[in-house]
């Protein structure tokens, strides 16, 4: 083939616009970090860090909705714990005044504080989280319960999604807990009815009283495990979450980061090319017959 | 036996000779850096011969011809090739464009973690109903979501705008291109009638029509008597002879330009679907198949988008009912069925037999009465009002725009429940986003106006009572992240998105491997050209060694036949 200056320049010009690019691109990925940098890059791995992305952060909001449901249970879990140590309060009363050693006075001092329970058991009933009354059903806005301890909640369930198309309940009804529906038993009934019997001095008023106080702090302990039993699968599904994250983040990492060592090793090999195409150059294009002529 | 003076011939005409190939050689230097130059070369040959005693003598030499050193059929291919070079030159430079759209990279600004985004501002919501902060922050993620969609989609739009655009003024250089073969077609001919080689116009000519393919899709072809002919799609002729003629754009109903020939009679023929490469190909396939396939993909994530959403959200309740509601999609004629495709709905096609209810509450908050809506295929916005407005303690009427507005009547409110005919998704009451596609999506107004209508809840379908710790629609709609909602239920939302994206990077590494593929094809056919038309400088140096040693001799030979005369007259 025969040989022109032109061709020497056009074949030195492509290669080094080749090099240049090649460079200029290992150069933008050292830079950045990131192997892929725009779609064209890799396609297929564009598709896989958007889903890897995606994934992750859907898995930190399945971890803020679990926290979310883990307040909701643990408020829960401490009003009812502390329902359950005044029902058993009220329970310690009623046998102390049941038997025949109590008297009109002790009686009238222990209806006082019956009523104390009342009002405590009333005050926990509209516990409220952040603004909300938890035990209120749907309805969270207004207080279920007055203070005679009538309720005027729902019996809405809120739920919170833990996983994908997995959700959990996470209020206990207060019609449930404290007003017994379903088949249970009213605590405020049982604590008006305890008082009322202490008031009258009635013994066999406040002895029925008994078992009522026991099939009731048998419903409130009921509902604690029931509570603890959702806490512990939330807190399950939590670290499950944050090892699908541990996971995700490896492949996501995998999938996009530049292997630096590879990347260097690949920028020196490449100026190197750049360079040695330079000086070949130099000693081929600049010389002619025109330098030996005279 | 010839005299002296044919020494003097000889000499002379060797002196000419030598003197022009060295003018070739001068030209050829002058010429090595000129683009499509060939190199010529002076074809020297013997005149010829006296045929006198003893023999046949010589008379010197002469120019026969001066040749230009040219492959035809290499220029041939080359201009071919130059065809594909254009159309991806120029899709590898728009899709470049498009994919910068769709660059998904950076951190929080791509659509994907918008959509990620939305959904957990749902479930924050979820978690908390009355949350206003939770309530926002919805309005906010959405309002991002739907900048982003509409930006994607204005952005594509523009693209093919200015690929159409650029069809008009390739036009322009296609025209001027076509006159200048057709004059020097004309040249060319005037030269070579005369039996002379029109070497310099000849490369000229080439480079214009390699040019040309640059820019559409062109057979060339030489007659017999030097001139080109060049037909482009269709057959159409662009130069005959010394005729050439024009193309012109022309906007077409659809909007852009149609390319149309033009004949001499000055009728329009339009070739639009005729060009399939070069510059203008390029332009045409982005503007006519790649950009709207783009776009009607991202309209339809935009479409699902809305329909999801606003079908599970038309059936739920906000923080309190309604007193008054207009409907966001108006109906081109009121009397028309709302599930026929004339309806002017955009989610016509949506609706199906089935019914919803309406819940009236007075100003306590108590029930006062519910209906169910039947819905079919008969059903008009005229028949809707009165069904709607036969309900106790609300009024329905129609507006001027043909939308439905639901008022309750004195300090009334009133809720939706349970719809399972899609007819208030379909019209737009009670929904979430407004619009039909990319360009258009948007915040419902009812609830950019106030975030406390976006819906959360239900209301109870027996009862009519609501809470607003109610959740589940707000946990449905996050939770249609992770449905099967587009390509006919095959793929979730972001994976449709997601899909696109790697479809945009495939094509624009198509295009770039595409355009290195064929740069390296032109660069090697250029090589191959330049190894046989090149200007070899140290080859034109030895040529002007060559012939000035030539010419050098030449003149010895006039002076020595001079020498010859001045001893002659001495004898005398």
């Amino acid at each position: 083939m025969r040989i022109t200056s032109r061709i020497l320049i056009n074949n030195f010009i492509q290669g080094f616009t080749k090099n240049q690019t090649q460079i200029a691109k290992i150069q933008e990925s050292i830079a950045s970090g990131k192997r892929i940098n725009r779609p064209s890059d890799d396609p297929v791995g564009i598709t896989q860090v958007l889903s890897y992305k995606r994934t992750l952060e859907s898995l930190g909001q399945y971890k803020r909705n679990i926290d979310q449901g883990k307040n909701w249970l643990n408020i829960t879990s401490t009003a009812l714990t502390n329902l359950k140590n005044l029902v058993v309060r009220a329970n310690e009363i009623a046998i102390a005044q049941a038997s025949s050693t109590a008297d009109d006075f002790s009686r009238d001092v222990a209806a006082q504080e019956i009523q104390v329970i009342f009002d405590q058991v009333a005050q926990l009933a509209n516990t409220k989280l952040d603004n909300r009354y938890i035990f209120g059903g749907y309805k969270t806005n207004t207080a279920p319960f007055d203070s005679s301890g009538a309720y005027s909640g729902d019996d809405g369930e809120i739920k919170v999604e833990i996983s994908p198309d997995v959700s959990v309940v996470v209020n206990i009804s207060g019609n449930r807990v404290f007003k017994g529906s379903g088949g249970g038993k009213d605590i405020f009934t049982i604590l008006s009815d305890l008082k009322t019997a202490l008031e009258n001095d009635n013994s066999t008023g406040i002895a029925a009283q008994l078992g009522e106080l026991n099939s009731a702090l048998e419903q409130v302990i009921r509902e604690i495990s029931y509570a603890g039993a959702k806490i512990n699968q939330l807190e399950t599904t939590r670290e499950r979450t944050l090892d699908f994250e541990t996971e995700f983040t490896l492949l996501l990492s995998g999938t996009e980061d530049m292997d630096m060592a590879k990347a260097i090793t690949e920028l020196n090999a490449k100026q190197l090319a750049y360079e040695a195409s330079l000086a070949a150059a130099k000693r081929v294009i600049l010389q002619s017959l025109v330098d030996f002529l005279r | 036996m010839a005299g002296i003076d044919s020494i003097i011939q000889i000499g002379k005409r060797a002196l000419v000779a030598n003197k022009t190939a060295l003018d070739v050689t001068s030209h050829n230097i002058a010429n090595v850096n000129t683009e499509g130059y060939s190199r010529q070369r002076a074809v020297l040959n013997p005149t010829p011969p006296l045929d006198v005693q003893p023999g046949p003598i010589g008379t010197g030499v002469e120019i026969k011809m001066i040749e230009r050193v040219y492959d035809r059929f290499l220029g041939l291919q080359i201009t071919n090739e130059k065809q594909n070079l254009g159309r991806w030159e120029e899709l590898s430079k728009l899709y470049d464009r498009v994919e910068t759209t769709f660059t998904e990279t950076s951190e929080a600004s791509g659509l994907s973690q918008l959509m990620v985004d939305f959904w957990n501002a749902w479930y924050d919501l979820a978690n908390n109903p009355t949350g206003q902060p939770e309530r926002s922050t919805v309005r906010i993620k959405t309002e991002t979501l739907a900048n982003n969609l509409k930006q994607k989609a204005s952005e594509l739009q523009q693209i093919q705008k200015d690929s159409d655009s650029s069809i008009n003024v390739g036009i322009g250089e296609i025209n001027l291109l076509t006159k200048q073969i057709a004059i020097l077609n004309e040249k060319i001919s005037q030269i070579e009638t005369r039996g002379l080689q029109a070497n310099d116009y000849r490369d000229q000519r080439q480079n214009l029509i390699e040019e040309l393919g640059h820019w559409l899709n062109i057979t060339a072809f030489e007659n017999e008597d030097g001139k080109v002919t060049i037909l482009t799609g269709g057959g159409r002729p662009l130069v005959d002879n010394m005729t050439s003629w024009n193309l012109t754009a022309e906007k077409d109903s659809s909007g852009f330009y149609a390319v149309k020939w033009v004949d001499e009679k000055g009728n329009k023929t339009d070739i639009t679907s005729s060009i399939t490469s070069g510059k203008l190909g390029a332009w045409l396939e982005m503007r006519d198949t790649n950009l709207p396939d783009l776009l009607s993909q991202i309209n339809e994530l935009a479409a699902g988008l809305i329909k999801e959403v606003n079908r599970l959200h038309s059936q739920g309740i906000g923080l309190s009912p309604f007193t008054s509601l207009t409907s966001d999609y108006a109906v081109a004629d009121p009397a028309q069925a709302l599930s026929d495709i004339n309806s002017g709905l955009p989610f016509y096609s949506e609706i199906s037999t089935g019914s919803f209810q309406i819940w009236v509450y007075d100003n306590t908050g108590a029930v006062v009465t519910s209906a169910t809506i039947a819905i079919d295929n008969t059903t008009t916005l005229n028949s809707l009002r009165t069904a709607v407005d036969a309900v106790t303690g609300i009024t329905a009427t129609i507006n001027s725009n043909n939308t439905l507005t639901i008022t309750g009547d004195s300090g009334n409110t009133f809720a939706f429940a349970n719809d399972t005919s899609n007819a208030l998704m379909a019209l737009g009451l009670n929904t979430f986003f407004t619009g039909e596609n990319a360009l258009d999506i948007s915040l419902n107004s009812v609830i950019e106006g106030d975030t406390n209508n976006i819906a959360t809840g239900v209301v109870d379908p027996s009862t009519g009572n609501y809470g607003v710790g109610n959740n589940s629609i707000a946990l449905s709609i996050a939770a249609l992240q992770s449905k099967l909602t587009m390509s006919t239920d095959t793929v979730t939302f972001a994976e449709f998105y997601t899909n696109l994206v790697g479809y945009v990077g495939s094509k624009t590494q198509e295009a770039t491997s595409n355009l290195e593929h064929q740069e390296t094809i032109v660069n090697q056919l250029s090589n191959y050209q330049d190894s046989i038309s090149g200007v070899s400088l140290d080859e034109e140096m030895a040529n002007l060694m060559l012939f000035q040693q030539a010419y050098d001799a030449a003149a010895k030979l006039v002076t020595m036949a001079d020498e010859l005369f001045q001893t002659l007259l001495e004898m005398v």
